[in-house]
């Protein structure tokens, strides 16, 4: 696999095996992340194919010294789920219904905690406990500082903590 | 160092990062700390677990090299200019605009080679919208249906065998006819996000529009764009139509209204600047001038000189028409091209 750089050259090139298979590579993942994100299947593949369609009709944002392209990558999708947030009727009850078809108790319950959580906190635990993104690449996703990322990922893990197991036993104070 | 103060250096901790010595101290000592730290990486296992559960779809298939940086944008073949008018009368009169037809009649003269997705988009509520699409052609491959009440464009991106990508921007309005003025254009269009969607012609697409409902896409592949895009030979009643005319003043061109229609109603209005506004009208209007209908001619003389009124349908089947011309009219925004629409008023109005 190409480095990111070079990677990126081809694909302003214009390069469509290169793009075919940075889309391979990266858009069933990016799915399943929008999916938690958007909370809807079909909102969640629209959302991907209409970021990889940006990223290829116009190459032109990612800055490799910023950042790597997977993080450039989830960071457009993240702005176009937050915008498709914006659109949505904050009373619907068409968004979140697709994650409820999980195959195990267990699997539900986690489902079901984690999209009690705010988006914005639960699209931050899943780049950073399943897609394994640094602090700095949080960073650059959000447009955050580094430590405003330390910060945000311990609220989100507290309130899926307590959300999923109750919220006892928690810190306690300690001299 | 309390607990609650450990707490956010602990969630640190199991992302693999360095912390204060003091923390680490604090977190090493302290019983309900380390619980938290246990936790926390279960929370980030069971995560893990729940993804890995999760159905890794195959992403569709798509066609990167018929993308084209060169596809054109809403505003080119210089739709931009055209401006799409709900007039103002001091009562409520109903005013619907059938511009967004009238923009696929564009390609109704100048393509006629090549794949042709001709689509039909029916919304929640109002009339279907009929596009002839080329799959071939970005030029020819795009249509726009702007009225008060909701914003519709679409365009060809790709097709991969049958199946054809399609980029759709999508809103609803809600505003109703009223007193007052409202102009549209393609540039408010453009700013509606676009959302793509693969097409299966004889298939049925269903599309959510927000505060609507659901619109409906269906179609199928042509070798041509018809001449005539949905639109029968044979005016329905009380139908006047005018589409894609041309206005003549003896053997003086006015105006070409090309790929302007207005249909599907019994009062047209036509704007040229520097000229004013005509209203032909199927129903006596004050001050109007009876004119003649003849196919797709309508004849008529106004302060002594002859205009002709040539369209690319029969115009109606009433043998006479009303036409009121206003030289002095302007309308109430920057308009600076011409328009026509389409004026439905209620049969107590008329």
């Amino acid at each position: 696999m190409a480095s990111d750089p070079e990677l990126w050259q081809r694909i302003c090139r214009g390069d469509a095996n290169a793009f075919e298979a940075f889309y391979r590579l990266n858009a069933p993942r990016l799915q399943a992340f929008l999916r938690h994100a958007v909370g809807n299947r079909q909102s969640a593949e629209d959302i991907m194919q209409e970021t990889f369609t940006g990223i290829w009709q116009r190459p032109n944002g990612f800055q490799p010294e910023h950042g790597t392209l997977r993080g450039y990558l989830y960071g457009i999708a993240r702005k176009r789920a937050a915008e498709w947030w914006r659109h949505q009727d904050p009373r619907g009850d068409a968004i979140l219904n697709d994650l409820g078809a999980c195959r195990t108790e267990n699997v539900s319950v986690m489902t079901d905690a984690l999209r009690r959580l705010p988006e914005e906190q639960r699209t931050l635990l899943w780049l950073r406990e399943v897609e394994g993104q640094s602090y700095a690449e949080l960073a650059g996703i959000l447009e955050i500082p580094v430590g405003t990322v330390r910060s945000r990922l311990f609220v989100a893990r507290e309130a899926l903590r307590k959300i999923w197991r109750g919220p006892q036993p928690g810190p306690k104070e300690e001299a | 160092m309390k607990c609650e103060d450990a707490a956010e250096f602990v969630s640190a901790l199991c992302d693999g990062e360095m912390i204060p010595a003091e923390a680490a101290e604090h977190i090493g000592a302290c019983q309900a700390c380390g619980a938290l730290m246990y936790q926390y990486a279960g929370l980030g296992v069971e995560l893990r677990r729940v993804a890995s559960l999760e159905p890794q779809e195959e992403p569709a298939t798509r066609s990167w090299m018929k993308i084209q940086k060169s596809t054109p944008s809403w505003s080119s073949k210089g739709w931009e200019t055209m401006r799409i008018p709900r007039f103002a009368f001091a009562l409520a009169v109903m005013v619907i605009v059938a511009l967004g037809s009238g923009l696929v009649m564009v390609t109704a003269r100048a393509h006629t080679q090549g794949s042709v997705l001709l689509m039909t988009a029916t919304p929640p509520t109002g009339e279907a919208i009929h596009c002839a699409l080329s799959i071939t052609d970005p030029k020819w491959g795009t249509c726009a249906s702007l009225q008060p009440e909701s914003m519709l464009g679409f365009r060809v991106i790709s097709s991969n065998g049958d199946r054809i990508e399609m980029g759709i921007r999508a809103t609803f309005t809600g505003a109703k006819e009223s007193v007052g003025s409202l102009f549209l254009s393609l540039s408010d269009l453009e700013k509606i996000p676009e959302k793509q969607y693969w097409f299966q012609p004889g298939e049925k697409l269903d599309i959510a529009v927000a505060g609507w409902g659901t619109m409906v896409l269906t179609g199928e592949l042509t070798d041509h764009i018809p001449p005539l895009n949905n639109t029968q030979m044979d005016p329905k009643p009380d139908e006047l139509r005018m589409v894609s005319p041309l206005v003549l003043r003896g053997h003086e061109i006015l105006q070409d209204f090309e790929g302007g229609s207005a249909t599907n109603t019994s009062e047209v209005r036509m704007y040229i600047p520097g000229q004013g506004l005509w209203t032909l009208s199927l129903h006596p209007l004050e001050g109007a001038v009876e004119g003649r209908v003849n196919l797709n001619r309508v004849s008529v003389t106004l302060d002594g000189e002859s205009y002709l009124f040539v369209t690319g349908a029969p115009v109606a089947r009433s043998e006479r028409v009303w036409v009121l011309h206003d030289a002095n009219y302007k309308p109430d925004s920057d308009q600076e091209n011409w328009f026509i629409g389409s004026v439905n008023r209620t049969p107590a109005e008329h």
